[in-house]
Protein backbone atom coordinates (compact mmCIF):
# COMPACT_ATOMS: atom_id res chain seq x y z
CA UNK A 1 0.00 0.00 0.00
CA UNK A 2 1.42 3.37 -0.92
CA UNK A 3 2.15 6.04 1.69
CA UNK A 4 -0.46 8.41 0.33
CA UNK A 5 -3.18 5.76 0.57
CA UNK A 6 -2.29 5.09 4.20
CA UNK A 7 -2.30 8.82 4.88
CA UNK A 8 -5.73 9.40 3.32
CA UNK A 9 -7.08 6.25 4.95
CA UNK A 10 -6.02 7.55 8.35
CA UNK A 11 -7.46 10.99 7.58
CA UNK A 12 -10.82 9.47 6.67
CA UNK A 13 -10.75 7.24 9.79
CA UNK A 14 -10.04 10.16 12.12
CA UNK A 15 -12.62 12.32 10.35
CA UNK A 16 -15.36 9.69 10.62
CA UNK A 17 -14.50 8.65 14.18
CA UNK A 18 -14.33 12.31 15.16
CA UNK A 19 -17.82 12.93 13.82
CA UNK A 20 -19.18 9.79 15.49
CA UNK A 21 -17.82 10.59 18.93
CA UNK A 22 -19.02 14.19 18.65
CA UNK A 23 -22.51 13.01 17.86
CA UNK A 24 -22.58 10.36 20.56
CA UNK A 25 -21.63 12.48 23.53
CA UNK A 26 -20.29 15.94 24.13
CA UNK A 27 -20.23 18.54 26.88
CA UNK A 28 -21.74 21.81 25.65
CA UNK A 29 -19.71 24.95 26.32
CA UNK A 30 -20.22 26.27 29.80
CA UNK A 31 -21.78 23.09 31.13
CA UNK A 32 -20.37 21.30 34.19
CA UNK A 33 -18.22 18.19 34.03
CA UNK A 34 -20.40 15.08 33.58
CA UNK A 35 -20.95 12.88 36.61
CA UNK A 36 -21.04 9.66 34.57
CA UNK A 37 -17.76 7.73 34.51
CA UNK A 38 -17.12 7.31 30.78
CA UNK A 39 -13.87 5.46 31.45
CA UNK A 40 -15.93 2.50 32.64
CA UNK A 41 -18.11 2.64 29.55
CA UNK A 42 -16.59 4.53 26.63
CA UNK A 43 -19.22 5.60 24.08
CA UNK A 44 -19.08 3.94 20.66
CA UNK A 45 -21.40 4.00 17.70
CA UNK A 46 -21.98 0.25 18.03
CA UNK A 47 -23.06 0.57 21.68
CA UNK A 48 -25.31 3.47 20.76
CA UNK A 49 -27.03 1.51 17.98
CA UNK A 50 -27.46 -1.53 20.23
CA UNK A 51 -28.74 0.59 23.10
CA UNK A 52 -31.21 2.38 20.87
CA UNK A 53 -32.54 -0.90 19.54
CA UNK A 54 -32.92 -2.30 23.06
CA UNK A 55 -34.65 0.88 24.21
CA UNK A 56 -37.35 0.55 21.57
CA UNK A 57 -37.73 -3.24 21.65
CA UNK A 58 -40.71 -4.73 23.55
CA UNK A 59 -38.76 -7.98 23.77
CA UNK A 60 -37.53 -6.63 27.09
CA UNK A 61 -40.97 -7.04 28.66
CA UNK A 62 -42.39 -10.31 29.99
CA UNK A 63 -45.09 -10.50 27.30
CA UNK A 64 -43.18 -8.63 24.56
CA UNK A 65 -45.75 -5.84 24.64
CA UNK A 66 -43.94 -2.97 26.31
CA UNK A 67 -40.62 -1.29 25.74
CA UNK A 68 -38.71 1.47 27.51
CA UNK A 69 -40.09 3.82 24.86
CA UNK A 70 -43.66 2.95 25.87
CA UNK A 71 -43.22 5.34 28.78
CA UNK A 72 -40.29 7.32 27.34
CA UNK A 73 -41.34 8.48 23.89
CA UNK A 74 -38.87 10.58 21.95
CA UNK A 75 -41.67 12.94 20.87
CA UNK A 76 -42.34 13.71 24.51
CA UNK A 77 -38.73 14.44 25.49
CA UNK A 78 -38.54 10.77 26.47
CA UNK A 79 -41.43 10.71 28.88
CA UNK A 80 -45.14 10.09 28.28
CA UNK A 81 -47.93 12.63 28.15
CA UNK A 82 -50.94 10.38 27.75
CA UNK A 83 -51.30 9.35 31.37
CA UNK A 84 -50.24 10.53 34.80
CA UNK A 85 -48.62 7.28 35.93
CA UNK A 86 -46.43 4.91 33.95
CA UNK A 87 -48.19 1.99 32.28
CA UNK A 88 -46.83 -1.52 32.01
CA UNK A 89 -47.64 -5.03 30.83
CA UNK A 90 -51.20 -6.40 31.09
CA UNK A 91 -52.59 -2.84 31.40
CA UNK A 92 -51.01 -2.45 34.79
CA UNK A 93 -50.35 1.01 36.14
CA UNK A 94 -47.19 2.00 38.00
CA UNK A 95 -46.85 4.26 40.99
CA UNK A 96 -45.16 7.31 39.51
CA UNK A 97 -45.10 9.65 36.55
CA UNK A 98 -42.38 8.58 34.13
CA UNK A 99 -39.48 11.02 34.08
CA UNK A 100 -38.19 12.81 30.99
CA UNK A 101 -34.81 11.50 29.84
CA UNK A 102 -32.13 13.90 28.69
CA UNK A 103 -28.81 15.29 29.93
CA UNK A 104 -28.45 12.21 32.11
CA UNK A 105 -24.65 12.27 32.22
CA UNK A 106 -24.96 15.15 34.68
CA UNK A 107 -27.24 13.29 37.10
CA UNK A 108 -25.99 11.49 40.19
CA UNK A 109 -29.33 9.98 41.27
CA UNK A 110 -32.23 8.61 39.26
CA UNK A 111 -35.98 8.23 39.76
CA UNK A 112 -38.16 10.64 41.74
CA UNK A 113 -36.61 9.52 45.03
CA UNK A 114 -33.05 8.94 43.83
CA UNK A 115 -33.32 5.18 44.36
CA UNK A 116 -30.80 4.40 41.62
CA UNK A 117 -27.37 5.83 42.31
CA UNK A 118 -25.94 5.15 38.87
CA UNK A 119 -27.28 5.35 35.33
CA UNK A 120 -26.20 1.83 34.34
CA UNK A 121 -28.25 0.16 37.07
CA UNK A 122 -31.42 2.26 36.87
CA UNK A 123 -32.86 0.23 34.00
CA UNK A 124 -33.14 -2.81 36.30
CA UNK A 125 -36.03 -1.27 38.26
CA UNK A 126 -38.56 -0.74 35.43
CA UNK A 127 -37.32 -3.91 33.73
CA UNK A 128 -38.19 -6.13 36.68
CA UNK A 129 -41.14 -4.25 38.20
CA UNK A 130 -44.31 -6.31 37.76
CA UNK A 131 -46.23 -3.11 36.99
CA UNK A 132 -43.84 -2.09 34.24
CA UNK A 133 -41.88 -4.50 32.01
CA UNK A 134 -42.34 -7.38 34.46
CA UNK A 135 -39.30 -9.35 33.30
CA UNK A 136 -36.60 -11.32 35.00
CA UNK A 137 -33.08 -10.35 33.99
CA UNK A 138 -32.03 -13.89 33.05
CA UNK A 139 -35.14 -14.32 30.90
CA UNK A 140 -34.39 -11.09 29.04
CA UNK A 141 -30.80 -12.19 28.42
CA UNK A 142 -32.05 -15.54 27.15
CA UNK A 143 -34.49 -13.88 24.74
CA UNK A 144 -31.74 -11.62 23.43
CA UNK A 145 -29.37 -14.56 22.95
CA UNK A 146 -31.90 -16.32 20.76
CA UNK A 147 -33.10 -13.32 18.79
CA UNK A 148 -31.28 -12.02 15.73
CA UNK A 149 -29.55 -9.69 15.29
CA UNK A 150 -28.74 -9.22 18.98
CA UNK A 151 -25.82 -11.69 19.21
CA UNK A 152 -24.19 -9.91 16.25
CA UNK A 153 -24.94 -6.46 17.66
CA UNK A 154 -23.47 -7.37 21.03
CA UNK A 155 -20.38 -8.74 19.31
CA UNK A 156 -20.00 -5.52 17.34
CA UNK A 157 -20.44 -3.42 20.46
CA UNK A 158 -18.39 -5.43 22.96
CA UNK A 159 -16.18 -7.69 20.87
CA UNK A 160 -17.92 -10.86 22.01
CA UNK A 161 -21.21 -12.51 21.17
CA UNK A 162 -21.75 -13.22 24.84
CA UNK A 163 -24.75 -11.30 26.09
CA UNK A 164 -24.51 -10.49 29.77
CA UNK A 165 -26.19 -8.09 32.16
CA UNK A 166 -23.32 -5.65 32.34
CA UNK A 167 -23.07 -5.16 28.59
CA UNK A 168 -26.84 -5.02 28.23
CA UNK A 169 -27.00 -2.21 30.79
CA UNK A 170 -23.97 -0.41 29.37
CA UNK A 171 -25.46 -0.32 25.88
CA UNK A 172 -28.74 1.08 27.18
CA UNK A 173 -26.79 3.67 29.17
CA UNK A 174 -24.81 4.84 26.14
CA UNK A 175 -28.02 5.46 24.20
CA UNK A 176 -29.51 7.36 27.13
CA UNK A 177 -26.33 9.38 27.65
CA UNK A 178 -26.47 10.51 24.04
CA UNK A 179 -29.81 12.24 24.70
CA UNK A 180 -28.40 15.72 25.09
CA UNK A 181 -30.78 18.64 24.94
CA UNK A 182 -28.95 21.95 24.42
CA UNK A 183 -30.55 23.43 21.32
CA UNK A 184 -33.37 25.47 22.85
CA UNK A 185 -33.96 29.16 22.24
CA UNK A 186 -32.46 29.81 25.68
CA UNK A 187 -29.26 28.07 24.54
CA UNK A 188 -29.21 30.15 21.35
CA UNK A 189 -29.55 33.33 23.40
CA UNK A 190 -26.68 32.23 25.61
CA UNK A 191 -24.58 31.66 22.49
CA UNK A 192 -25.56 35.13 21.22
CA UNK A 193 -27.37 33.58 18.27
CA UNK A 194 -30.85 34.81 19.27
CA UNK A 195 -32.56 37.27 21.57
CA UNK A 196 -35.34 36.97 24.12
CA UNK A 197 -38.52 38.92 23.54
CA UNK A 198 -39.32 41.54 26.15
CA UNK A 199 -41.77 39.13 27.78
CA UNK A 200 -39.25 36.28 27.85
CA UNK A 201 -36.61 38.62 29.22
CA UNK A 202 -38.91 39.69 32.03
CA UNK A 203 -39.73 36.02 32.66
CA UNK A 204 -36.01 35.22 32.84
CA UNK A 205 -35.54 37.91 35.49
CA UNK A 206 -38.39 36.38 37.50
CA UNK A 207 -36.91 32.93 37.00
CA UNK A 208 -33.57 34.05 38.42
CA UNK A 209 -35.36 35.58 41.38
CA UNK A 210 -37.70 32.73 42.26
CA UNK A 211 -36.75 29.47 40.56
CA UNK A 212 -32.98 29.45 40.09
CA UNK A 213 -32.39 28.30 43.68
CA UNK A 214 -33.52 24.79 42.78
CA UNK A 215 -33.43 24.83 38.98
CA UNK A 216 -29.86 25.92 38.32
CA UNK A 217 -28.69 26.89 34.85
CA UNK A 218 -27.72 25.45 32.44
CA UNK A 219 -29.31 22.09 33.32
CA UNK A 220 -32.26 23.76 35.07
CA UNK A 221 -32.12 21.24 37.88
CA UNK A 222 -29.69 20.43 40.65
CA UNK A 223 -28.67 17.41 42.69
CA UNK A 224 -30.61 16.66 45.81
CA UNK A 225 -34.23 16.49 46.85
CA UNK A 226 -36.73 19.09 47.92
CA UNK A 227 -40.29 19.36 49.16
CA UNK A 228 -42.54 20.89 46.56
CA UNK A 229 -45.42 21.69 48.88
CA UNK A 230 -47.76 19.08 47.43
CA UNK A 231 -49.93 17.16 49.87
CA UNK A 232 -49.48 13.40 49.83
CA UNK A 233 -51.52 11.58 47.24
CA UNK A 234 -53.74 9.49 49.52
CA UNK A 235 -54.15 6.74 46.97
CA UNK A 236 -50.46 6.32 46.16
CA UNK A 237 -49.10 7.11 49.66
CA UNK A 238 -45.80 8.07 48.09
CA UNK A 239 -43.45 9.51 50.71
CA UNK A 240 -40.68 10.22 48.20
CA UNK A 241 -37.12 10.23 49.48
CA UNK A 242 -38.29 9.03 52.91
CA UNK A 243 -39.05 5.69 51.32
CA UNK A 244 -35.31 5.19 51.00
CA UNK A 245 -33.75 6.99 53.89
CA UNK A 246 -36.43 6.55 56.58
CA UNK A 247 -35.45 10.03 57.78
CA UNK A 248 -38.44 12.19 58.69
CA UNK A 249 -36.86 15.29 57.18
CA UNK A 250 -36.93 13.48 53.82
CA UNK A 251 -40.66 12.87 53.89
CA UNK A 252 -42.31 14.13 50.69
CA UNK A 253 -38.98 15.22 49.23
CA UNK A 254 -38.54 14.45 45.55
CA UNK A 255 -35.83 14.94 43.00
CA UNK A 256 -35.67 18.34 41.32
CA UNK A 257 -36.58 17.77 37.68
CA UNK A 258 -35.17 19.79 34.81
CA UNK A 259 -37.29 22.60 33.42
CA UNK A 260 -36.15 21.93 29.87
CA UNK A 261 -38.70 20.66 27.35
CA UNK A 262 -41.73 21.33 29.53
CA UNK A 263 -44.03 21.70 26.51
CA UNK A 264 -43.40 18.07 25.61
CA UNK A 265 -43.25 16.46 29.03
CA UNK A 266 -46.54 17.12 30.80
CA UNK A 267 -48.17 16.02 33.08
CA UNK A 268 -45.98 17.39 35.87
CA UNK A 269 -44.92 16.32 39.35
CA UNK A 270 -44.10 12.83 40.60
CA UNK A 271 -47.70 11.68 40.36
CA UNK A 272 -48.58 13.60 37.22
CA UNK A 273 -51.28 15.58 38.97
CA UNK A 274 -50.80 18.82 36.98
CA UNK A 275 -51.56 18.82 33.29
CA UNK A 276 -50.78 22.44 32.50
CA UNK A 277 -47.61 24.37 33.17
CA UNK A 278 -49.67 27.26 34.50
CA UNK A 279 -51.18 24.90 37.10
CA UNK A 280 -47.66 24.19 38.35
CA UNK A 281 -46.83 27.90 38.52
CA UNK A 282 -50.10 28.60 40.32
CA UNK A 283 -49.24 25.87 42.83
CA UNK A 284 -45.96 27.55 43.70
CA UNK A 285 -47.66 30.93 43.71
CA UNK A 286 -50.25 29.89 46.27
CA UNK A 287 -48.47 27.36 48.49
CA UNK A 288 -47.23 29.04 51.65
CA UNK A 289 -44.71 26.33 52.56
CA UNK A 290 -42.60 27.08 49.49
CA UNK A 291 -40.41 30.19 49.18
CA UNK A 292 -42.47 33.37 48.64
CA UNK A 293 -43.63 33.46 45.07
CA UNK A 294 -46.00 36.39 44.95
CA UNK A 295 -46.36 36.87 41.22
CA UNK A 296 -49.14 38.68 39.45
CA UNK A 297 -51.06 37.05 36.64
CA UNK A 298 -49.01 38.92 34.05
CA UNK A 299 -45.77 37.97 35.75
CA UNK A 300 -46.80 34.32 35.74
CA UNK A 301 -47.39 34.58 32.01
CA UNK A 302 -43.98 36.18 31.54
CA UNK A 303 -42.35 33.44 33.58
CA UNK A 304 -44.14 30.79 31.55
CA UNK A 305 -43.01 32.43 28.31
CA UNK A 306 -39.41 32.21 29.49
CA UNK A 307 -39.80 28.57 30.51
CA UNK A 308 -41.04 27.79 26.99
CA UNK A 309 -37.73 29.06 25.61
CA UNK A 310 -36.27 25.91 27.16
CA UNK A 311 -38.14 23.74 24.66
CA UNK A 312 -35.69 21.97 22.38
CA UNK A 313 -37.49 21.03 19.19
CA UNK A 314 -34.25 19.84 17.58
CA UNK A 315 -33.76 17.35 20.37
CA UNK A 316 -37.32 16.12 20.55
CA UNK A 317 -37.65 15.51 16.83
CA UNK A 318 -34.11 14.31 16.23
CA UNK A 319 -34.48 11.11 14.22
CA UNK A 320 -31.14 9.91 15.49
CA UNK A 321 -32.89 9.17 18.76
CA UNK A 322 -36.07 7.80 17.20
CA UNK A 323 -37.31 4.29 16.52
CA UNK A 324 -34.44 2.44 14.79
CA UNK A 325 -36.38 1.37 11.71
CA UNK A 326 -37.23 4.98 10.92
CA UNK A 327 -33.64 6.10 10.71
CA UNK A 328 -31.23 5.97 7.83
CA UNK A 329 -28.51 4.35 9.92
CA UNK A 330 -30.18 0.96 9.61
CA UNK A 331 -29.84 0.89 5.85
CA UNK B 1 26.90 -11.56 42.76
CA UNK B 2 25.70 -11.22 39.19
CA UNK B 3 24.36 -14.76 39.33
CA UNK B 4 22.39 -13.94 42.50
CA UNK B 5 21.08 -10.70 41.00
CA UNK B 6 19.60 -12.45 38.00
CA UNK B 7 18.53 -15.66 39.68
CA UNK B 8 16.76 -14.10 42.69
CA UNK B 9 13.50 -13.39 40.81
CA UNK B 10 13.58 -16.94 39.44
CA UNK B 11 13.87 -18.44 42.94
CA UNK B 12 11.15 -16.16 44.26
CA UNK B 13 8.76 -17.31 41.53
CA UNK B 14 9.79 -20.94 42.09
CA UNK B 15 9.16 -20.54 45.82
CA UNK B 16 5.71 -19.09 45.10
CA UNK B 17 4.86 -21.96 42.76
CA UNK B 18 6.02 -24.55 45.32
CA UNK B 19 3.94 -22.92 48.06
CA UNK B 20 0.91 -22.90 45.76
CA UNK B 21 1.46 -26.51 44.72
CA UNK B 22 1.84 -27.84 48.25
CA UNK B 23 -0.83 -25.68 49.94
CA UNK B 24 -4.01 -27.68 49.57
CA UNK B 25 -7.20 -26.04 48.38
CA UNK B 26 -9.31 -25.05 51.34
CA UNK B 27 -13.00 -24.62 51.90
CA UNK B 28 -15.74 -24.61 54.46
CA UNK B 29 -19.35 -25.69 54.10
CA UNK B 30 -22.72 -24.10 54.78
CA UNK B 31 -26.03 -25.88 55.30
CA UNK B 32 -29.48 -24.95 56.58
CA UNK B 33 -31.24 -25.82 59.79
CA UNK B 34 -34.51 -24.76 61.38
CA UNK B 35 -34.78 -24.33 65.15
CA UNK B 36 -31.80 -26.57 65.68
CA UNK B 37 -32.94 -29.34 63.32
CA UNK B 38 -31.31 -30.14 59.96
CA UNK B 39 -33.48 -28.80 57.15
CA UNK B 40 -34.03 -29.46 53.43
CA UNK B 41 -35.27 -26.43 51.49
CA UNK B 42 -38.90 -26.34 50.37
CA UNK B 43 -39.99 -29.13 52.71
CA UNK B 44 -42.27 -28.88 55.72
CA UNK B 45 -40.50 -29.14 59.03
CA UNK B 46 -42.17 -29.94 62.32
CA UNK B 47 -40.57 -28.71 65.53
CA UNK B 48 -42.08 -28.98 69.04
CA UNK B 49 -43.46 -25.45 68.68
CA UNK B 50 -43.75 -24.74 64.98
CA UNK B 51 -44.45 -26.04 61.49
CA UNK B 52 -42.63 -24.20 58.75
CA UNK B 53 -41.34 -24.16 55.20
CA UNK B 54 -38.40 -22.12 53.90
CA UNK B 55 -38.74 -21.32 50.21
CA UNK B 56 -35.83 -18.98 49.65
CA UNK B 57 -32.47 -18.61 51.34
CA UNK B 58 -29.74 -16.69 49.59
CA UNK B 59 -26.92 -14.59 50.87
CA UNK B 60 -23.75 -12.98 49.63
CA UNK B 61 -20.56 -13.69 51.53
CA UNK B 62 -17.21 -12.06 50.94
CA UNK B 63 -13.70 -12.08 52.29
CA UNK B 64 -10.67 -9.96 51.59
CA UNK B 65 -8.23 -12.19 49.73
CA UNK B 66 -4.93 -11.91 51.63
CA UNK B 67 -2.73 -12.02 48.54
CA UNK B 68 -4.89 -10.22 45.98
CA UNK B 69 -6.15 -7.66 48.50
CA UNK B 70 -9.48 -7.80 46.71
CA UNK B 71 -12.90 -8.84 47.92
CA UNK B 72 -13.90 -12.32 46.81
CA UNK B 73 -17.69 -12.63 46.63
CA UNK B 74 -19.79 -15.76 46.49
CA UNK B 75 -23.55 -16.15 46.41
CA UNK B 76 -24.79 -18.92 48.68
CA UNK B 77 -28.10 -19.99 47.13
CA UNK B 78 -29.75 -22.84 48.98
CA UNK B 79 -32.85 -23.01 46.75
CA UNK B 80 -31.76 -26.13 44.85
CA UNK B 81 -28.86 -27.13 47.07
CA UNK B 82 -29.21 -30.82 47.91
CA UNK B 83 -26.01 -30.86 49.94
CA UNK B 84 -24.04 -28.28 51.90
CA UNK B 85 -22.67 -25.40 49.81
CA UNK B 86 -18.92 -25.24 49.65
CA UNK B 87 -17.16 -21.92 50.04
CA UNK B 88 -13.60 -21.84 48.72
CA UNK B 89 -11.14 -20.16 51.05
CA UNK B 90 -7.66 -18.84 50.29
CA UNK B 91 -4.81 -21.32 50.56
CA UNK B 92 -2.76 -21.22 53.72
CA UNK B 93 -5.20 -19.23 55.87
CA UNK B 94 -5.98 -20.56 59.37
CA UNK B 95 -9.20 -18.59 59.63
CA UNK B 96 -11.01 -16.03 57.53
CA UNK B 97 -13.19 -13.11 58.47
CA UNK B 98 -16.30 -13.73 56.40
CA UNK B 99 -18.53 -10.71 55.80
CA UNK B 100 -22.15 -10.90 54.71
CA UNK B 101 -23.43 -8.73 51.87
CA UNK B 102 -21.69 -7.08 48.92
CA UNK B 103 -18.75 -4.70 49.34
CA UNK B 104 -20.06 -1.13 49.46
CA UNK B 105 -17.31 0.34 47.26
CA UNK B 106 -18.12 -2.21 44.57
CA UNK B 107 -21.81 -1.30 44.74
CA UNK B 108 -20.96 2.34 44.08
CA UNK B 109 -19.57 1.30 40.70
CA UNK B 110 -22.69 -0.54 39.53
CA UNK B 111 -23.29 -4.19 38.88
CA UNK B 112 -20.89 -7.11 38.67
CA UNK B 113 -20.64 -10.36 36.75
CA UNK B 114 -20.78 -14.02 37.79
CA UNK B 115 -22.34 -14.40 41.22
CA UNK B 116 -22.80 -10.62 41.30
CA UNK B 117 -24.84 -10.59 38.09
CA UNK B 118 -28.27 -9.05 38.74
CA UNK B 119 -29.80 -12.01 36.92
CA UNK B 120 -29.41 -13.86 40.23
CA UNK B 121 -32.35 -11.76 41.48
CA UNK B 122 -30.33 -10.25 44.29
CA UNK B 123 -30.25 -6.70 42.94
CA UNK B 124 -32.83 -4.24 44.19
CA UNK B 125 -34.67 -2.26 41.55
CA UNK B 126 -36.36 0.61 43.33
CA UNK B 127 -33.70 0.73 46.04
CA UNK B 128 -29.99 1.13 45.46
CA UNK B 129 -27.61 -1.81 45.45
CA UNK B 130 -27.69 -5.50 46.18
CA UNK B 131 -29.80 -7.50 48.57
CA UNK B 132 -27.27 -9.12 50.90
CA UNK B 133 -29.56 -11.66 52.55
CA UNK B 134 -32.88 -12.98 51.25
CA UNK B 135 -35.00 -15.28 53.44
CA UNK B 136 -38.57 -16.21 52.52
CA UNK B 137 -41.03 -18.80 53.80
CA UNK B 138 -44.04 -19.53 55.99
CA UNK B 139 -44.14 -20.41 59.66
CA UNK B 140 -47.15 -21.35 61.75
CA UNK B 141 -45.61 -19.49 64.67
CA UNK B 142 -44.35 -16.38 62.89
CA UNK B 143 -46.58 -16.24 59.80
CA UNK B 144 -45.34 -15.63 56.27
CA UNK B 145 -41.95 -13.96 56.10
CA UNK B 146 -40.05 -12.14 53.39
CA UNK B 147 -36.85 -10.62 54.65
CA UNK B 148 -34.62 -8.80 52.16
CA UNK B 149 -31.67 -7.22 53.94
CA UNK B 150 -29.37 -4.76 52.20
CA UNK B 151 -28.20 -1.17 52.06
CA UNK B 152 -24.76 0.30 51.58
CA UNK B 153 -24.66 4.02 52.07
CA UNK B 154 -26.45 5.61 55.00
CA UNK B 155 -27.47 2.20 56.35
CA UNK B 156 -24.59 -0.12 55.63
CA UNK B 157 -25.85 -3.66 56.15
CA UNK B 158 -22.64 -5.26 54.93
CA UNK B 159 -20.55 -5.02 58.08
CA UNK B 160 -21.61 -8.19 59.92
CA UNK B 161 -19.03 -10.92 59.89
CA UNK B 162 -18.22 -14.40 61.11
CA UNK B 163 -14.81 -16.01 61.55
CA UNK B 164 -14.72 -19.28 59.63
CA UNK B 165 -12.08 -21.98 59.50
CA UNK B 166 -11.03 -24.21 56.64
CA UNK B 167 -12.81 -27.54 56.95
CA UNK B 168 -15.50 -26.01 59.14
CA UNK B 169 -19.19 -26.88 58.79
CA UNK B 170 -21.65 -24.10 59.46
CA UNK B 171 -25.43 -24.12 59.67
CA UNK B 172 -27.71 -21.16 59.06
CA UNK B 173 -30.63 -21.51 61.44
CA UNK B 174 -33.59 -19.86 59.70
CA UNK B 175 -35.94 -20.54 62.63
CA UNK B 176 -33.62 -18.78 65.04
CA UNK B 177 -33.19 -15.83 62.65
CA UNK B 178 -36.89 -15.20 62.09
CA UNK B 179 -37.56 -15.47 65.82
CA UNK B 180 -35.19 -12.51 66.37
CA UNK B 181 -36.98 -10.16 63.97
CA UNK B 182 -39.48 -7.93 65.86
CA UNK B 183 -43.15 -8.79 65.38
CA UNK B 184 -43.88 -5.20 64.33
CA UNK B 185 -42.23 -5.95 61.00
CA UNK B 186 -45.18 -8.30 60.28
CA UNK B 187 -42.93 -10.65 58.38
CA UNK B 188 -41.86 -8.09 55.79
CA UNK B 189 -38.58 -6.29 55.33
CA UNK B 190 -38.18 -5.12 51.77
CA UNK B 191 -36.13 -1.93 51.94
CA UNK B 192 -32.99 -0.46 53.48
CA UNK B 193 -33.28 1.41 56.76
CA UNK B 194 -31.70 2.16 60.12
CA UNK B 195 -32.65 -1.22 61.64
CA UNK B 196 -31.27 -3.34 58.83
CA UNK B 197 -27.63 -3.52 60.02
CA UNK B 198 -28.98 -4.91 63.31
CA UNK B 199 -31.12 -7.48 61.51
CA UNK B 200 -28.12 -8.46 59.39
CA UNK B 201 -26.26 -9.05 62.65
CA UNK B 202 -29.13 -11.29 63.81
CA UNK B 203 -28.66 -13.33 60.65
CA UNK B 204 -24.97 -13.85 61.33
CA UNK B 205 -25.68 -14.69 64.97
CA UNK B 206 -27.99 -17.43 63.69
CA UNK B 207 -25.10 -19.24 62.02
CA UNK B 208 -23.46 -21.94 64.10
CA UNK B 209 -20.49 -24.18 63.64
CA UNK B 210 -21.41 -27.85 63.68
CA UNK B 211 -18.97 -29.98 65.60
Amino acid sequence: MSGSKVFWGLMIFFFVSGISSEKLFFTPDGWPVPVYDFQQNPPTQAKFELGRRLFYDPILSADSSTSCSSCHSNYNAFTHTDHALSHGIHDRVGKRNSMALFNLAWKDAFFWDGAAHQLDVQALAPLTDSNELGSKVNEVLQRLKTTAPYPALFKRAFGREEINTQNFLKALAIFELSLISNQSKYDSVKRNEAQFTAQEKNGYTLFLQYCQRCHEEPLFRKSGFEKNGLLMNQKLKDTGRFNLTKQHEDSLKFTIPSLRNLSYSYPYFHDGRANRLMDVLQHYNTTPSIIPFPLSKNELIDLQSFLLTLDDVNFVFNKKFGYPLHTTSRK
Amino acid sequence: MTFFKFSAPFFLILNFLIVCAFSPAQSCKFSVQFAGQPYSMNTLIYTPTDTAIVMQLKCYVRYLHPKKQMWEHQLLDFYLAEKPIELKLPRGADSIQLFFGVDSALQEKGVGTGDLDPKNNMYWGWFPGYIGVKVEGISELFGGFEYHLGGFRRYNANQSFLWVKPGGNYSIDVGEFISKIPKEKEGKIMSPGPEIPRFAQYFVESIHERK
